[in-house]
């Protein structure tokens, strides 16, 4: 085990130097030199040229790269481009409300696809099955930004019961702050749950088909008894992969449900600095996204490690 | 005494008959060898007595262990039986066993369905039941995952489980297939004594006569979910009266003698036939050479002891590994 | 989004079931597949309603009309009009012809370039097959429509941006799924014989590898199809796809977000017409897995 983590680990850090360099690289042939964006059209050479100094910029790339690497390392984040604004703390303002928003539909994903997906396997024999399989087809199909207007349209537009839109800080008004993310949440939620629902189920008929749950049943547990005994662990194996595959697109999908939402959330910055041409905000966001699904992954993998001990011996 | 009586055992998957009409009685104690094809319905005969079949699966007919029928029970008494009074061991060692459980929690487990107890007494109860199946350090085993094990062993493993509770019935199915030939013996004697040791009676099925005639006091042999032929041991090997019966053994001594003396081995013509696509009337029919008209119909299973069910069955004691 | 798609666990059938769907023709076996059925209908209808559109739209999708704005429908507009007056229908079949489009071009990149990187990983093997396989495999942990922001950040936002942004973030997939499937191929005694007849790698691969994985590639596409549909929604409904005011499905149900209350149907039917698109293809796809490679049977 600790010479998997080492190599593991390892891993980790060199597709995250790679996955920096990628960013890095993708972003300095933007068109459009950030001090002339900056300055504006009428901005003259000579003041271009004295903020592209001040900025770093006519530095050689390698230069520029690892003073960038270096800020990211120390959490000198250093000041957007635009609005001057610290990017560490506006990046910490926006976690505030995407940390939660992932979470969130994470959790309605999980609420909607485990029971879900648990009965369209135990019933597929009856018409309930079919009918559940039927449904996270079409649940798949529907882009989450459509589930957050229909949801707008029926619990705001309709009932007035939530909000549509907006987010107050959760220092101002928790309860407000939460209202607010509850349909958010459940888009972004309903839809990951449709697509993990097909691999619960596929994952509970294998355990329903296994012969170590007929041992279960032949020693006299119930069959309730040896699906939770038995199954859940044996089911969550594979359900554990996808969730770690899910949750990059969970990530993504936040960025769509905050512009459906308007709010102030990872996303709206993300898409505000490429609108603004605020390089170094773009780059700080994409590398925060890339470590995030990284180190998710990397801790997908180890936990997967811990839930199945035959893999230990494969190699 | 009797401790099983099955009656006109039926079970039907999807419209195809898979086990029909199958009678048999088990006294306490007694070691019955069920044998036949891969196919010939042995496994769902087994699988039926102690309530697994799978869920399509219907069932006809009633199996009466101590007085109780099994078929009409409700399931929740059914599975206080299961484990309990009867033990059951599978084929696949390999995947019978829960892959992320540790074996000593997998043994553990059906001590404390049954017995209750703590978790300390269920667990001393399962390292003590490690060590009858002859393991010498039971404590490494119990931590032990399945695939951590030998086939040997988690079959072993599956023993302890089977009679863990001190069943009065040991239902094995094909216990020893997936194993080395080595290996083979070793678990069965393990088994022949265990199950003497608890006074239970044995179900063994296996498609190997060897493994069978060696164990068992009486043999019922299976061909298309129906009861061919059955008899004491000796009878059934000696005189075998039903042609399938004959066909089985001239095929298997002659596997066992006839590959060094560099003869054809003798088969049974033709192949076991899909699920439900054997004949009407007597299934062997469209692989019996004795086969005529009057086969159409299903010959009852006849005889005092030793009884087959064949219009014509096979006079003369055949000398084994001439019959072709 | 779902990234993995092939459905990783298969219901194993019957080997007289997989006996029988191999006999019967792949046309004659497809129109016994409902999903497949149905999935093929929704697509021929998207099909054709493009094509009608190359052609012919009831009014020109970008004319905008103050006269009638946000009207509701009707015999002349049968799906009403937006705020600025034009025809929904007319758009919803402009986007029809540019969700096609751009779904296509979008695959053949993912193809062009996945299929040959996952075809030399699985020839080659060694350090270079590995080493691709590791570029390939950081490319796909990194979410393809973070990707496909990036790009459309950096070259702008256009039809094209979307459709290169999202084909390149689907290479690895393609990468993926053509080395998994080949290196079983490879790994095959009919690829030992040849490679003992001194045959060439090209020549293994155009005679052997390629012809038996042809079946999960065409599934593969399929699928890829409703996740690049997904894809260039979600982009140009971020604003990041295409522009205004060509017609984009996306587009038009973010410009109706602000007359929801007023107009719903404005950005449902664009939502629906996403969905059912998206539909489509699934079910197209998972009902040509059925036929075409029985053994990978979605569990259904």
């Amino acid at each position: 085990m600790t010479t998997y983590l080492a190599r593991r680990l390892a891993t980790l850090v060199a597709t995250l130097v790679a996955a920096s360099v990628a960013v890095f690289c993708l972003l300095a042939i933007l068109p459009g030199k950030p001090a002339q964006v900056i300055l504006g059209t009428q901005a003259t050479p000579e003041s271009v040229q004295q903020l592209t100094k001040q900025l770093g910029l006519d530095k050689p790339l390698s230069q520029q790269y690892l003073d960038w690497v270096h800020g990211l390392l120390t959490g000198r984040y250093g000041n957007s481009y635009i609005s001057q604004l610290p990017i560490g703390h506006q990046i910490g303002q926006a976690l505030a409300v995407t940390g939660p928003l992932v979470l969130f539909g994470l959790v309605v994903g999980l609420l909607v696809a485990v029971p879900l997906g648990v009965a369209a396997a135990l019933l597929r024999r009856r018409a309930a099955g079919p009918l559940i399989t039927a449904g996270s087809q079409i649940g798949i199909a529907v882009p989450n930004f459509i589930a957050g207007l229909l949801l707008i349209y029926v619990f705001s537009v309709k009932l007035g019961w939530l909000p549509a839109s907006g987010f107050v800080t959760w220092s101002q008004d928790p309860w407000q702050a939460f209202k607010s993310l509850v349909l958010p949440g459940i888009a972004l939620g309903v839809v990951e749950g449709a697509v993990l629902s097909r691999y619960v189920r596929s994952a509970v008929l294998d355990v329903l088909r296994s012969d170590y749950l007929r041992t279960a049943r032949a020693k006299g547990l119930t069959r309730r008894q040896a699906l939770v005994r038995h199954g859940f662990r044996n089911g969550s194996i594979p359900v554990l992969t996808v969730l770690g595959l899910e949750l990059p697109s969970l990530i993504v999908g936040a960025v769509v449900i905050e512009n459906v939402f308007t709010l102030p959330g990872v996303g709206t910055l993300l898409l505000q600095a490429v609108d603004n041409r605020d390089l170094i905000v773009v780059e700080d966001v994409v590398m925060l996204v890339a470590v995030t699904v990284l180190v998710v992954n990397f801790l997908v993998d180890v936990s997967y490690r811990l839930l199945d001990p035959r893999i230990g011996h494969a190699r | 005494m009797t401790l099983l009586q099955v009656d006109g055992l039926t079970v039907r998957i999807g419209g195809a008959e898979v086990v029909g009409d199958v009678s048999f009685a088990l006294e306490r104690g007694e070691r019955l060898g069920l044998i036949g094809e891969s196919g010939s319905g042995k496994s769902m005969t087994a699988l039926a007595l102690i309530g697994l079949l799978p869920e399509e699966a219907s069932v006809e007919g009633r199996v009466v262990l101590d007085g109780d029928d099994l078929v009409a029970m409700s399931e929740g008494r059914r599975c206080d039986l299961r484990g309990d009074r009867i033990g059951m061991i599978f084929q696949e060692p390999m995947t019978a066993l829960n892959p992320v459980m540790r074996v000593g929690n997998q043994v553990a487990e059906v001590v404390r369905r049954h017995r209750g107890g703590s978790r300390r007494s269920t667990r001393e109860r399962a390292l003590e039941l490690l060590r009858r199946v002859e393991f010498a350090d039971p404590e490494r085993i119990a931590r032990a995952y399945p695939h951590e094990l030998s086939g040997g062993q988690r079959q072993r493993v599956m023993v302890a489980m089977a009679i863990a509770c001190s069943p009065a019935l040991v239902l094995a199915d094909e216990p020893t297939t997936a194993l080395d030939v080595t290996v083979q013996a070793q678990v069965l004697e393990l088994l022949a004594r265990l199950v003497a040791e608890e006074d239970a009676a044995l179900v063994l099925i296996s498609h190997d006569l060897a493994v069978v005639s060696g164990m068992c006091d009486r043999l019922l042999v299976m061909y298309g979910g129906r009861i061919v032929e059955s008899g004491p041991t000796d009878d059934v090997l000696e005189r075998p009266r039903h042609p399938y019966t004959v066909g089985l053994l001239a095929t298997s001594t002659a596997m066992a003698e006839g590959g060094r003396r560099g003869r054809t081995l003798p088969t049974i013509r033709g192949s076991v036939p899909g699920l439900g696509r054997f004949p009407e009337g007597c299934v062997f029919r469209s692989r019996c050479e004795r086969a005529t008209d009057r086969c159409r119909t299903m010959p009852p299973l006849e005889g005092a002891g030793h009884a087959f069910a064949c219009w014509h069955p096979v006079e003369r004691p055949v000398t084994v590994g001439g019959a072709t | 989004m779902s990234v993995e798609l092939v459905e990783p666990f298969p219901e194993p059938l019957a080997d007289e079931e997989v006996e029988q769907r191999l006999r019967a023709g792949a046309w004659q076996r497809l129109l016994h597949e409902p999903s497949a059925l149905v999935g093929g209908t929704i697509v021929a209808a998207v099909v054709l309603l493009a094509l009608v559109a190359v052609v012919w739209t009831p009014y020109d999708p970008l004319a905008q009309d103050y006269a009638h704005v946000l009207a509701p429908m009707s015999w002349s507009h049968p799906f009403g009009t937006d705020e600025f007056g034009r025809d929904v229908l007319s758009r919803l079949m402009g986007g029809a012809k540019l969700v096609l489009f751009s779904g296509a071009v979008s695959v053949a990149i993912a193809v062009a370039a996945g299929v040959p990187i996952g075809l030399a990983s699985a020839m080659r093997g060694g350090v270079v097959g590995d080493l691709l396989m590791r570029v390939v495999d950081l490319v796909y942990a990194f979410p393809a429509l973070l990707a496909a922001i990036v790009l459309a950040a950096a070259l702008g936002a256009s039809t094209f941006t979307a459709m290169v942004a999202i084909g390149i973030a689907y290479i690895p997939v393609f990468a993926r799924v053509t080395r998994s499937s080949a290196l079983q191929v490879v790994g095959s005694e009919y690829v030992l014989a040849a490679r003992a007849y001194r045959r060439s790698g090209p020549a293994i691969v155009v005679r052997h590898v390629l012809p038996n994985i042809r079946a999960i590639l065409i599934v593969q596409s399929s699928l890829l199809f409703s996740l690049a549909i997904l894809a260039e929604a979600g982009l140009s409904y971020l604003g990041l796809g295409t522009p205004d005011p060509d017609p984009s499905w996306g587009r038009m149900v973010q410009e109706a977000q602000d007359t929801l209350s007023r107009d719903p149907m404005l950005a449902f039917w664009p939502g629906i017409f996403i969905a059912l698109a998206v539909l489509g293809f699934n079910l197209l796809g998972d009902g040509l897995r059925d036929v075409l490679d029985p053994r990978l049977r979605s569990s259904r």
